[in-house]
């Protein structure tokens, strides 16, 4: 068995006033130990909704009303709560969306990366004091002894994703869940955090499923892809079949659009010959 | 420039407020922990000849009483300084005993939600629906009066202050990315509410609690003013006012200074918990 993750045909159905609405209608996905799986989709595909159920973080008022999510051999929708948070927040990390508010602003940075280490890996204050400092000198802080002592709004967006993601490989989990881990940044940090997010992947025996809705990206980083469309996985492929022969309409269109909007950037780029300046004159 | 003058300006009249409100508070916990040394007189010492005296602005006012006397000759200044004691032992005690109650059941409610959350939500609800000031005259009227009483009167009242607003704000928090984070990382409920939520209510409890230590005074006055709260014998600024209010006419002195000193240490601890807050809050400080 080489998959980590294996999700076999999950239907997720949202309650609203005694009306059920699917969320999610039969996803299969398999994630392979180590690798790094783009998933993409419009807004509204389900793409975080899936996410949040495999990490077990549904809102109230959604159920998983029938399929199968197969970590590492269990399946964790049969576990009770407290199993299931113990395995998943041991073994299944999450790279936020928003590194702006995913850290608690009044405490500071170093004891919320030395409470992971704390609860999991069985360390002592000053063992996970250590601890942190390698990890946030791992994901390219410097001087991450006076981080640790800084409270979140210290710091940019950047940089407190840099903390999120030192805290996501803190236990060395076997998935990280990133959900669109660079959409908060601009566009030079969104490059170094791929970067870095990659970097520590290929380090570690790590699996990501890599959530975006940027195919550019994900070409990128990703070596394989599933597409998303309105609570289906529709197409799954290597990274680099899927750019070269896309198989679905879906993902024909999606493709369509990105390589449409690439040149309509550098039209307007070429363009640009600043007409108003001339009007300025005369 | 302009950023820097904006939180320069914030963070300055923060730090006034603390400092006069501070300085008021501790001159007035100087006030009543040294008490038997400061005041001039024994607060319950009469001499009849010299009864309803001036104070010190005024002509016909006598030296060895620097606030004049009340209707028996008792020193004012004295009596207001033991006063003092009675207002902040109330203070203190009953508005944290209220916020200890109030918090612990509005972090349930607020983070545990379902029957918890209705049965003390619909607690609190009636609980405010009844005229405060008439509760606590029934409760010292039922379980006796005495500083004990004045206390468990003010808790019983109050704590629903806290418990409302502390719901209110956990109900805010834990719907936050940090609080989906810890989850993810696997810290439990408790350890949640202990330590990523409550943090994030103390600025606003503190506020709240210096604002119910000025609600306290008050509540202890109005008490102490129709005889429910400490014995008679003992001077507190409700019973000065009360015994004031006779003479209001001949001396109105004996009824103001009691007065002004209610006015001041309520303004002083509302002052230093607005004052607080803005200074504890992480992002405004530095």
């Amino acid at each position: 068995m080489n998959s980590i993750l294996n999700i076999d045909d999950l239907h997720l159905e949202v309650r609203r006033d005694h009306i059920a609405n699917p969320v999610l209608s039969g996803v299969d996905l398999s994630i392979k130990i180590g690798e790094i799986h783009g998933l993409v989709g419009n807004s509204g595909a389900g793409k975080s909704m899936l996410a949040k159920a495999i990490l077990g973080i549904l809102p109230a008022a959604t159920r998983i009303s029938s399929g199968v999510i197969n970590f590492d051999g269990k399946d964790i929708t049969r576990l009770d709560s407290k199993q299931r948070r113990h395995l998943a927040s041991r073994h299944i990390a999450m790279i936020p969306q928003d590194p702006m508010t995913s850290l608690n602003p009044v405490r500071r940075v170093g004891k919320q990366v030395c409470d992971v280490l704390q609860l999991h890996m069985g360390m002592d204050r000053g063992k996970a004091q250590q601890e942190t400092q390698r990890l946030l000198d791992n994901v390219q802080i410097r001087e991450p002894k006076t981080v640790m002592r800084m409270y979140p709004f210290e710091l940019s967006g950047g940089m407190r994703q840099r903390v999120l993601i030192a805290i996501a490989f803190s236990c060395k989990p076997e998935l990280i869940i990133a959900d669109e881990p660079t959409t908060a940044l601009d566009v030079t940090v969104q490059r170094q955090i791929l970067q870095l997010i990659k970097q520590l992947q290929m380090n570690s025996a790590t699996a990501l499923l890599f959530i975006s809705h940027d195919l550019g990206v994900v070409a990128k980083i990703c070596d394989r892809v599933s597409i998303m469309q309105s609570g289906r996985i529709v197409e799954c492929q290597t990274a680099e079949s899927l750019f070269d022969e896309p198989q679905h309409a879906y993902t024909q269109s999606l493709l369509e659009t990105t390589s449409k909007y690439y040149r309509f950037d550098r039209g307007t780029n070429t363009h640009s010959e600043t007409p108003a300046e001339h009007q300025d004159h005369a | 420039m302009n950023e820097f003058a904006r939180r320069f300006g914030s963070f300055s009249s923060g730090h006034l407020r603390v400092w006069l409100g501070g300085s008021i508070v501790l001159l007035l916990i100087t006030a009543a922990v040294f008490a038997p040394w400061i005041a001039p007189h024994d607060p319950l010492e009469q001499d009849l000849i010299s009864g309803l005296l001036p104070p010190f602005w005024s002509s016909d006012y006598d030296s060895t009483y620097l606030l004049g006397t009340d209707s028996l000759g008792r020193d004012l200044l004295s009596r207001l300084i033991y006063g003092a004691r009675i207002a902040l032992i109330v203070a203190i005690v009953a508005a944290t005993l209220a916020a200890v109650l109030g918090t612990v059941l509005g972090l349930l409610a607020g983070y545990f939600g379902g029957l918890f959350d209705t049965t003390i939500s619909r607690m609190v609800d009636i609980w405010m629906s009844f005229p405060p000031v008439l509760l606590s005259i029934v409760l010292v009227a039922v379980i006796g009066t005495g500083l004990h009483s004045v206390i468990i009167a003010i808790v019983v009242i109050d704590w629903t202050r806290f418990c409302r607003v502390v719901r209110a704000e956990v109900l805010v928090q834990r719907e936050q990315d940090y609080i989906t984070s810890a989850v993810t990382i696997g810290l439990g409920r408790w350890t949640i509410l202990w330590r990523e939520i409550l943090p994030n209510v103390v600025p606003l409890l503190i506020t709240l609690l210096t604002l119910e230590m000025g609600i306290a005074i008050i509540v202890e006055a109005i008490l102490s003013f129709v005889g429910l709260s400490v014995s008679s014998d003992q001077a507190t600024w409700g019973g000065l006012i009360q015994e004031g209010r006779q003479y209001v006419h001949q001396a109105w002195w004996v009824m103001t200074l009691p007065v002004l000193c209610i006015i001041a240490s309520v303004l002083a601890f509302n002052a230093l918990g607005d004052g607080l807050r803005s200074m504890l809050d992480p992002v405004m400080r530095r």
